[in-house]
């Protein structure tokens, strides 16, 4: 389940920086086309592969439900995240794993 | 076209978002707090936040199950999980009375269950309150209003909720490439954004938690196919309905051996639960003991944790043992009807409900649910900000009665469920009014954040109603502490739910706070302009 | 008249919707009525939602009226006649 998390939130991390505002707001590398759409495919294939690893692990009404359940606040934080401390999302994101890994071994 | 489209499809947005706005809100905020419903009713019974979960657990609830199957031919125990922390057990008492023709008639009452400490055994007797219930039914039926005119209120609201959110949609042309934009320093945009993004965040659960509602309302909405194929007998048709609904389940098999009846062991009862083909011990959340006349003693297991979305409160997945043979005899894997029509439908109401949701994907839910209040409360308050430039060259009464109905929907009904719980702790525990003394003190808190509204300038009245819902929010763990702990250290080793509470009151204190500076931010920007 | 048409798609919609759920129980072929009527449930608010939208498209409010009143006298004649013959 705290996979699942993690998975979908870095799906939808690839899938923003996919796109030219958020990137550039984000990354210092210059713009790069193919960077771009690796990202974007990368995240859209993610949360594919999260949306199938949750219906496999709880049954495919309860795996939909939580992949929906999850996928919003983890759009909103991506959001939050780049209105307010743009620069930092890769920083997070690494914190974000290390809590998740100290909340699994609790 | 399209840009033609879009300019009716934003008049119909805005008003049918506007009009029913206020009431959405409560709506979202009541739905939102029902999916603890059960949690809430808890908190605001002291006398359940003793009992704890221990090793004694499992061999109590035998015990008490043994007991009750003395007295009683069906005995239901619910052990504790994650959202209740008590024993229960509800034993059917058969009320036999004779009618003119002397046979004997079962009487169908409520059964109240019998709540135990999950640590001492003890029976304990939860005072009276209102507790979730009323948030719960205020959520589809408001409050001292008929029955019916309620749920076309609250059906005309969810159509309109529908008819916003698909308009919406349409309004909104760059739904994926905007869906990580949230611009917090402009002004309209921010509000915009503040508005789209929860929105466009939880859309599917928006569309769903609408859709569902309606249906769950069809009664009183579209009673028309039913009536006319029954006419008036709703009895034949919930009956048929009942039928098809469950016409998938296999009838249970009777056992090959028939054991002569004997009395009803601890060990029997522990070899059932313990069976190789039930669910594993610690995801046991209720077994039934049922004693036939004539035939054998069944056992029905219902696990924790439900499978799928289709575990509603009365048709849980369950397995079902002869006592005495170990058999299965019995399995019951929703959903059970054989129709795709009937599930399709059940699912709907199921995940507008959550029934099968544990405390953690409740948690989810509850997070959704938030987006939607989030969602109805920056219209209505994107509606204001729009049109202010407009209402300062010609003041209007409408742009008026909305912001004040504004300030008085949203924060008062935060002030009104803090007030509330507070009241709950402090009217006493043999007030025979008790629900309805905590239910007006709900109201009158509420009606009291309407009159300061109207009586204060906007900005000073919403820096100050959030201010005291700060206040009351976060005198709330002090109070439960005060007036409920015997010794601090029950303050870390009652069970978690208590603590999720008191999380929650502490959050919701910081987030008003968090509002309060941003309201005070502008209450000084505008005084700056004034010099 | 925008308040016109709102009144129009809302009651005129919420008439031809509740029309619509009856024929449609008597459309459908599935084995019970009970499946008919939860489908024709579950599909009319839908029809009352496209009924709000195309109302409020470019379409003029005259014609909608009576397009509403044409579609809803045709309903109303199946639904009566149908019934009839189920001997309800």
């Amino acid at each position: 389940m705290l996979i699942s998390i993690y998975l979908i939130y870095l799906a939808f991390v690839m899938i923003c920086l996919g796109m030219d505002k958020h990137y550039k707001s984000v990354m210092t590398i210059k713009e790069n086309k193919t960077l771009k759409k690796i990202f974007k495919t990368l995240g859209i294939l993610l949360l594919t592969i999260t949306f199938f690893i949750l219906m496999y692990n709880e049954g495919i009404s309860l795996g939909i439900t939580y992949w929906i359940g999850i996928a919003a606040p983890a759009i909103t934080l991506i959001a939050m995240i780049l209105n307010y401390k743009a620069k930092l999302l890769p920083l997070i994101s690494v914190v974000f794993f290390i809590v998740l890994c100290i909340i699994k071994y609790i | 076209m399209a840009r033609e489209f879009r300019k009716p499809m934003t008049w119909l947005h805005t008003w049918s978002g506007v009009i029913v706005g206020w009431l959405l809100f409560a709506i979202f905020v009541t739905g939102t707090s029902s999916y603890y419903r059960g949690e809430i009713t808890l908190w605001m019974q002291p006398e359940t936040h003793k009992s704890v979960v221990s090793e004694n657990t499992f061999d109590i609830a035998l015990e008490k199950a043994l007991k009750a199957s003395q007295k009683s031919k069906n005995v239901t125990v619910t052990l504790p999980n994650s959202r209740t922390n008590m024993i229960a057990v509800k034993a059917e008492m058969q009320n036999k009375s004779n009618t003119k023709n002397g046979n004997q008639r079962q009487k169908r009452k409520r059964i109240p269950s019998l709540y135990y400490d999950a640590n001492t055994g003890e029976l304990i007797t939860p005072r009276e309150t209102a507790g979730g219930n009323f948030l719960y039914r205020f959520h589809f039926e408001l409050y001292n209003i008929p029955r019916k005119v309620a749920h076309w209120i609250v059906g005309i609201a969810t159509m309109s909720m529908l008819v916003a959110i698909i308009t919406g949609i349409i309004i909104h042309t760059r739904i994926f490439k905007d869906i990580f934009t949230f611009r917090s320093k402009d002004n309209t945009r921010g509000w915009m954004d503040a508005h789209i993004l929860p929105g466009v965040a939880t859309l599917p659960f928006l569309i769903m938690i609408t859709y569902s509602g309606l249906l769950l309302l069809n009664s009183a909405l579209m009673p028309w196919g039913a009536k006319a194929h029954y006419g008036d007998d709703i009895r034949a048709y919930k009956q048929e309905f009942r039928t098809l609904y469950t016409n998938g389940v296999d009838k249970p098999s009777i056992p090959q051996s028939r054991a002569t009846k004997t009395d009803l062991t601890k060990e029997q009862l522990l070899k059932v639960l313990y069976h190789k083909d039930s669910f594993d011990v610690k995801n046991i959340g209720r077994f039934i003991i049922t004693q036939k006349n004539n035939e054998s003693t069944t056992v029905e297991i219902i696990p924790k944790e439900a499978a799928s979305i289709f575990s509603f409160k009365g048709l849980k997945e369950s397995k079902t043992f002869d006592l005495y043979t170990l058999e299965q005899i019995n399995m019951k894997n929703p959903p059970l009807s054989n129709s795709t029509i009937v599930n399709v439908n059940s699912a709907f109401i199921s995940l507008h409900m959550a029934h099968f949701a544990d405390s953690t994907l409740r948690f989810f839910f509850f997070i959704a649910g938030v987006f939607g209040i989030i969602l109805s409360g920056t219209g209505l308050v994107l509606w204001i900000e729009k049109r202010k430039k407009k209402n300062l060259e010609k003041k209007s009464f409408g742009f008026y009665l909305v912001e004040k109905l504004n300030l008085g929907t949203m924060s008062g009904i935060f002030i009104a469920i803090a007030v509330y719980f507070i009241a709950n702790r402090f009217i006493g525990v043999d007030e025979l009014m008790r629900k309805e003394y905590e239910i007006n003190a709900f109201f009158i808190a509420w009606l009291f954040s309407y009159i300061h509204a109207f009586f204060r300038d906007t900005l000073s009245a919403w820096r100050e109603q959030l201010l005291i819902a700060v206040a009351l929010f976060i005198s709330l763990p002090l109070i439960n502490a005060t007036i409920v702990f015997d010794s601090l250290s029950e303050f870390y080793t009652r069970d978690s739910i208590f603590i999720y509470f008191d999380i929650f009151f502490v959050v919701m204190a910081v987030v008003l706070a968090f509002i309060a500076s941003i309201v005070n931010k502008k209450i000084k920007a505008k005084d700056l302009k004034k010099c | 008249m925008k308040i016109l048409r709102f009144l129009t798609a809302s009651i005129g919609g919420y008439i031809l919707t509740a029309f619509m759920s009856v024929s449609l129980t008597l459309m459908f072929t599935f084995t019970t009525t009970i499946e008919s009527i939860v489908l024709a449930n579950m599909l009319s608010y839908t029809i009352w939602l496209l009924f709000i939208l195309y109302s409020f498209s470019d379409v003029d409010l005259k014609k909608i009226l009576i397009q509403l009143l044409v579609v809803c006298f045709i309903l109303y004649g199946f639904n009566t006649y149908f019934l009839s013959i189920e001997g309800v």
